[in-house]
Formats: C-alpha cells, structure tokens, sequence
C-alpha cells in the first residue's frame, strides 16, 4: 500500500474506532427527572399567579420567589407564598404558607406549612388548609387556631399595610 | 338577712358566670371594627367554613376568652355583618359543653364558676346566652370557700338588662348552699389565752 493510502487508512480506523463494540443503550433517568413524553416542567423566579371570576366577583394573587409549574396554565406550586383573596364588596383576605398549590382548572387553593389565613379581625393558623376560590369554603383537617379581636385586627391591619408597599 | 346576702351572691355569681359564658366581657371596643369581646381563640382538630358565612369547628374544640375558657365537642359560629362581628353573630356549642371562668363579684371576692350542659348558644341579635340540657353550675367563691351549685334544664341569660334564669320542665330548680366549715374551736389549753384578751 502507498503512503498516501495508509495516510488516508488510519485517520478513518480512529474515527471509527469510538463507533465499535455493541450498540449502546442510553443510561436510564434519574429518578425524578421528567421523561421526555411527561408534562414539562417550568419554574419561574419572583412570579405572581393571578386566577379570577369570570363573573367579576373575587380575584385571587400569589406571589412567591420560588414558582414550579407542571405546564404553562399550572396547576403551580408556590415556595413559599403569600396570597390575596378579594371578593367584591368584602374586606381582602391574606393568605401565608410554606406551600401553596394554585389550580387554576378547578380554581382551588391548597396552602401547606405554617399556614395563616386572615381578614379583618380574625387569624385563622392550620398546618393544611385547602380554599375553594368559587365557593369561599375553607377547610383545614387538623389542628386550627382561630384568633379573634384586637390582637388579630392589629396583626392583620399591619399585614395588609405590608401588602399594599409592594410593588 | 343572711338570706339576703345568700341571695345577693349568688345572683352576682351567676350573673358573672353567665356574663362570661355569653362572650359579654367587660372590655370595651378598641376601635370601630374591635370585637366587644376581646381576644379570643377557638382551637380544634378540624375547621371548614366559608368566608362570611357560618364557621364549624369539631373535635376537641376550645375556646380561650379574658375570663373563660369553654370546651366542646362541636362549634359553629355564624358571625355578623363582617368576620370579626361576634357581637352581633351567633353561634351553636353541642356535646360536652363546660364552661369555666374567673367572677369578681360585687363585693370584691373572687369565683371560680364552671358550667356544664349538652348544649350552649349564643345569640347576638338577642342578646341572649343559654344553656341547654341537664345543666349543672358551681361557684367556689375563692375568699370564703363557699360553695354554690344549681342543677336546671335551660339557664338563659339576658346581656342587656344582666337578667337571668334557671328553667326546669320537670320539677323545681334545685339550688344548693355549702357554707365552709367552720374552723375548729380551740384547745381547751389556749382558751386562756384568747380569753386572756
């Protein structure tokens, strides 16, 4: 063989050395990690998610620093939270959790970690609680601490003086 | 006349007793929106209710008021024109209801007064606070040691007018009245003693 075919020859034997052996497969996910035919998963910084009536009767906000989302339209998961439930004519409720898991579908609200509830005159303290923005229900399935009076009117004018410095 | 003070203080007992477990406290409102009826806390092993509308609280609920603490199985609480508006609001106690609070009566001596029915109510439209169903009441009066106690069927409770009475569908209110005993007389050896004075 000439020195030009072996010059042409072993350039082509180490590329394609890599290339032999058996077929390899691909390592398989990590666990947790999305598969490729699974929702895609976003997460967002310093968001605010919005779900209102409608009709125009209430409209709900979260704002968190930390927002995960299973698609573009949620359902989001909020770490940590704090949100504002305002339904026409009434006073705003304010929400805190460690958690908050907003639905935009089904238009409901599940608040985990540390949770506070509170309007005007009243603190409402759960470890869970979910709130159905349609109906106004709330329900917290273990231990709940209600405060009620001056104290909690204190702490919540404050909270709401709080909300309205934000941008 | 020891028959009128009897019955003086134990109208000021009842009437304490009665005046905390309707939620009438003595505290006046801080502001427009203040509860008349200071800090209070409700705690349970579960909530649902509806923003304005009527709160349930159930399993091992208890109330923490100024001068009360009341425990029950069931606790639903309709308040008035807005959340914190329990002074106009109602609200429903079932099973188990013991109420039990602090009373400085009239003049100067201090209670202790628990009640206990199968249900409690209050309503803020009436002004009125009752409990229902086998009700049992005791008054200690911490000074003197004597002790008050009433079984009836209904004890109801007018906030205006301070009113109140004891109703019993089946026979007469039973009222009872311990006196503490007395103390002894002393030894013969220190008679001299005192009489000595």
């Amino acid at each position: 063989m000439s020195a030009l075919g072996w010059r042409l020859i072993l350039p082509a034997l180490l590329l394609l050395a890599p290339g032999c052996g058996p077929r390899r497969t691909a390592p398989p996910p990590e666990e947790g990690t999305p598969s490729v035919a699974a929702a895609p998963s976003l997460e967002f910084g310093g968001s605010v998610i919005r779900v209102s009536d409608p009709k125009g009767g209430w409209k709900f906000e979260a704002r968190s620093p930390r927002v995960k989302a299973a698609g573009v339209n949620g359902p989001y998961t909020l770490m940590p939270a704090d949100a504002t439930y305002q339904e026409e004519g009434k006073e705003p409720v304010l929400m805190h959790a460690e958690r908050a898991d907003v639905d935009r579908q089904t238009q409901r609200v599940a608040l985990a970690g540390s949770v506070q509830v509170a309007s005007n005159g009243w603190v409402l303290e759960a470890d869970h609680v979910t709130y159905d923005l349609k109906t106004g229900k709330v329900v917290s399935p273990g231990r709940t601490k209600l405060s009620l009076g001056r104290e909690a009117l204190k702490a919540y004018r404050g909270r709401v003086g709080e909300e309205g410095k934000r941008p | 006349m020891r028959a009128t003070v009897r019955r003086s203080l134990i109208a000021a007992v009842i009437v304490g007793c009665l005046a905390a477990a309707a939620g009438a406290g003595q505290q006046k409102p801080a502001g427009p929106n203040a509860t008349r009826f200071g800090n209070y806390t409700i705690e349970s092993q579960h909530f649902q209710g509806t923003i304005g509308g009527a709160w349930e609280f159930s399993k091992g609920v208890k109330v923490t008021g100024p001068s009360l603490t009341m425990t029950c199985d069931n606790l639903k609480v309709w308040p008035g024109k807005t959340s914190s508006d329990l002074e106009q609001g109602r609200a429903e106690a079932t099973g188990s209801v013991v109420v039990r609070g602090r009373y400085v009566a009239t003049d100067q001596t201090e209670w202790q007064v628990v009640g206990s029915a199968a249900t409690g109510t209050y309503d803020g439209t009436k002004g009125e606070g009752v409990l229902q169903g086998g009700v049992e009441f005791h008054g200690t009066n911490l000074t003197t040691g004597a002790v008050l106690s009433v079984d009836a069927d209904k004890l109801i409770y007018d906030v205006k007018s301070q009113q109140f009475r004891f109703e019993r569908s089946n026979g007469l209110v039973r009222v009872k009245w311990e006196e503490p005993e007395q103390p002894a007389k002393p030894a013969p050896e220190s008679a001299p003693q005192a009489g000595g004075k």
